[in-house]
């Protein structure tokens, strides 16, 4: 197991290159100029000058493709051309915001995802059946921006259960968790139900039935960790993603996560914040996968076997 | 170890970051995105400017309309031949750290800006003197020529006066730690969180009478409206796609506060090559177009139509004359005797934004109708202001809001060839030219007032824009908010007398 994740980590490597080499290109070829963004509407031209020296902008792509290299190498993300802080430092501060609220978000997604998947996979095409996936299949349709509005507007503004936006306690995180969470939650239950009728076609299950086991132990024991599979494997998927910033969920809620960081960065054309938040979204997406991997080997031994072999 | 740390302040700051926001000693305000930082010398945009002014002074302060005040200067007087500021400084006017503010401090603060995005400001100055003689309280700025609003410049966000024992300090960062006089304190800032600042108690001018200030970065429209609704904000710039509902509701009707803008919003058109070369081709567009219905069907009305740059409320602005009148017909007959009768294609650049959408396809029905077909090409901020700085639009649409209450601020900037050739729509004329040359170097004066109307009207005659309108800005307070007034500037606004009386919910 040791030598097949240090196999794993080793094989990230060329990802990560890729992943820097090209977003640099990317942001060379986008039009727009960070010096723009850093002078109001009144300046002269020495003043563009001189931010350009001290950015090294007039340096060739490639000399400034090395220097991000090396500076990596060092552990330096570089420094925001905007605020002048070190990416590394502001990656790190929003960095507990985004993941509570990914975790949150994934929670909400496991409990209601699972169980909505379980139950409906008990009595197909029944009523109960008919209607979950039909508001399985609204929340894999509905806009995430618009769930979340409506649940302010409800929840809070008319409702007053919970405040709209901000951070500072659980209070703060139910509404975006539950508009986060909602999408993942409707693949999830969709997934878990379409498995779990294929399981329960299976003949161990019905050995179980027939040695008479009562029937919340042959779903609960024998038929569901059977479906873990494609189900770690949606939530090692979407884990990853929320990881990277909900720029949406961020902006409704008032969120200071990481992709409202991205996205300002791309619009102010920060290229160090782009490049550092690209990077973080890269090794994020690679930790859930790799944690995704070492969940296969607990919910099925045969897939640690087969890797010995 | 660093590292560790950083979390640690995030995570500490997701779970303890907000108080109750019923508090009736904190002020509770909204911005849609966070500020650049607290060097005031990097201030660029209204929304740093406005925080520098709540932990910064300067040496004057704007008023509540276009007068300039005394602020960490007591007084001033200009020379005879117009170069040379002699100030004399507040004694006891004293930094948060207990410092006072000396005339070193302002030298230092001053020349900061030669080095900044803001060395604009700066350019004007030949020289500044500290004058040791009278006890370190007194400081001469010489210009390197005549320039009436130069006063107005010491009143900007960019030449707030900083502490310079702090700013020189090895290690000190101005961007995330403030060192000024201003009526607030900063306490703690979360990056697109929230600011929390506490009222200096020994403002010079009197502290704030509430004990805290917290503005929260909330960037979506709709959520800052609904932390209004439940009580969470205290003041909030009502969107303009909501306004409606807000001015027809009678619950808030009584609680809505107006303000004309210093602002022109226009549609520049690159004067530089055909079609716009053309006076002719300029003032059809302007009469092409019936901008009242525009701006009462799209904008809601917030606004005033506009028959020239300056703005109502400045001196300069002429209310005799009248705009171009919506006049299809003189439109057609002009583009007929400039050539092109048929009329002709080109590109409308705007930044994104959903109003403005509406507002330029309204536009472009309209000049559908005298067969100019428009393309609207819709970009980003950064390239569209990029791709207006290379002259590259045929005709964009922005808008421009006052640095300081002067009409020069609408002049020079916009018009004067020196700016508009390299970074705007590629206007020139010299006539203009040296009347806003002859307006910079003039003391106030009725008859510079006059020189500003002239050249407005030559400017509205030459219509290197499509002249729209000046905007109306609406801000509504909660009922237990006491003592609010709204300022012409953005950064007059210090919230000193804003109290709160929770039992009028």
């Amino acid at each position: 197991m040791g030598s097949y994740f240090i196999k794993r980590i080793f094989q990230t490597i060329p990802v990560i290159l890729g992943v820097i080499t090209l977003t640099f290109i990317l942001m060379y070829i986008v039009p727009g100029d960070p010096v723009m963004s850093m002078v109001g509407e009144r300046y002269d031209e020495a003043t563009i000058q001189k931010l350009r020296e001290e950015l090294h902008l007039d340096d060739p792509i490639w000399m400034q493709y090395f220097r991000f290299l090396g500076n990596l190498l060092h552990g330096d993300l570089g420094r925001s051309f905007v605020t002048f802080n070190p990416v590394l430092d502001d990656l790190l501060t929003r960095f507990p915001f985004t993941l509570t609220l990914a975790l949150s978000a994934m929670i909400v997604s496991i409990l209601i995802g699972l169980s909505v998947g379980i139950l409906s996979s008990l009595k197909p095409n029944s009523l109960l059946d008919r209607g979950t996936m039909m508001f399985a299949l609204a929340g894999i349709s509905a806009p995430v921006f618009w769930v979340g509005l409506l649940l302010i507007l409800y929840v809070s503004v008319y409702l007053k259960w919970l405040p709209p936006t901000g951070y500072g306690g659980i209070e703060y995180l139910i509404l975006p968790a539950i508009t986060l969470g909602t999408r993942s939650a409707a693949f999830l239950a969709r997934m878990t139900r379409a498995t779990m009728l294929d399981v329960l076609q299976q003949d161990y299950i019905r050995t179980a039935r027939a040695k008479g086991l009562p029937e919340w132990k042959v779903i609960l024991k024998h038929a569901f960790p059977n479906t873990l599979i494609p189900v770690i494997t949606i939530i090692g998927v979407d884990f990853g993603s929320y990881l990277s910033g909900a720029v949406l969920t961020e902006s409704i809620f008032g969120w200071p996560g990481i992709g409202r960081f991205a996205l300002d960065a791309i619009l102010k054309r920060d290229f160090p914040v782009i490049q550092g938040t690209v990077l973080f979204t890269a090794l994020m997406f690679i930790s859930a996968n790799l944690i995704v991997d070492l969940f296969y080997g607990v919910v099925d031994p045969r897939i640690r076997f087969e890797r010995k072999q | 170890m660093k590292t560790k740390r950083l979390i640690l302040a995030g995570f500490f700051s997701l779970f303890m970051g907000c108080s109750n926001n019923l508090d009736p000693d904190t002020l509770f305000l909204s911005q849609a995105s966070d500020i650049k930082g607290f060097d005031p010398t990097q201030s660029v945009d209204v929304r740093t400017g406005q925080t520098i002014a709540l932990v910064y002074d300067n040496m004057v302060h704007f008023g509540n309309s276009t007068e300039i005040v005394p602020g960490i200067a007591k007084s001033w007087r200009l020379s005879s031949d117009q170069l040379t500021y002699t100030f004399e400084l507040h004694r006891k006017f004293r930094f948060h750290d207990g410092t006072e503010i000396t005339a070193g401090d302002v030298k230092f603060s001053l020349e900061r800006l030669s080095n900044s995005p803001n060395a604009w400001l700066f350019s004007r100055i030949d020289k500044i003197t500290l004058l040791e003689d009278e006890g370190g309280f007194s400081v001469q700025i010489t210009l390197k020529e005549p320039f009436s609003p130069f006063i107005q410049f010491l009143a900007m966000p960019a030449t707030a006066i900083v502490n310079k024992s702090i700013a020189k300090a090895k290690d000190n960062d101005l961007r995330n730690k403030p060192a000024g006089s201003g009526p607030w304190q900063l306490v703690e800032w979360v990056r697109d969180g929230h600011m929390l600042f506490s009222a200096n108690p020994d403002y010079f001018y009197g502290s704030p009478k509430l004990s805290h200030l917290k503005v929260r970065i909330i960037s979506e429209e709709m959520t800052r409206s609904a932390e209004f609704e439940t009580g969470r904000l205290d003041i909030i710039d009502i969107p303009q796609s909501e306004f409606k509902m807000w001015i027809t509701d009678p619950k808030w009707t009584d609680l809505i506060f107006s303000q004309n803008e210093l602002s022109i919003y226009y549609i520049g058109l690159n004067c530089s090559r055909p079609p716009f070369n053309d006076v002719r081709v300029r003032q059809a567009m302007n009469y092409a177009a019936d901008r009242e219905k525009i701006l009462k069907f799209v904008l809601s009305g917030q606004g005033n139509i506009s028959h020239g740059v300056i703005p109502p409320g400045l001196p300069g602005f002429d209310d005799t004359l009248h705009p171009y009148p919506y006049n299809p017909q003189k439109a057609r007959q002009l583009l007929s005797e400039a050539g092109y009768p048929n009329g002709f294609t080109m590109e409308l650049w705007q930044s994104q934004a959903s109003e403005l959408a509406q507002v330029m396809e309204a536009f472009q029905s309209y000049w559908k109708s005298i067969g100019i077909d428009v393309k609207i090409v819709k970009n980003d901020w950064n390239i569209f202001k990029t791709a207006v700085k290379e002259g590259k639009p045929d005709a964009y649409y922005l808008d421009w809001y006052a640095d300081y209450p002067d009409g020069e601020n609408f002049l020079f900037p916009l018009f004067h060839s020196s700016e508009s050739m390299i970074r705007r729509n590629r206007y020139s004329s010299p006539i203009v030219d040296s009347l806003i040359e002859r307006i910079q170097s003039m003391s106030d004066s009725p008859e510079r007032t006059n020189l500003i109307s002239t050249v407005d009207k030559i400017i509205y005659q030459d219509a290197p824009w499509v002249f729209l309108w000046h905007s109306t800005s609406y801000i509504v307070s909660q009922p237990w908010i006491q003592g609010y007034s709204t300022t012409l500037m953005f950064n007059a606004q210090k919230y000193l007398s804003v109290t709160k009386e929770l039992s009028r919910q």
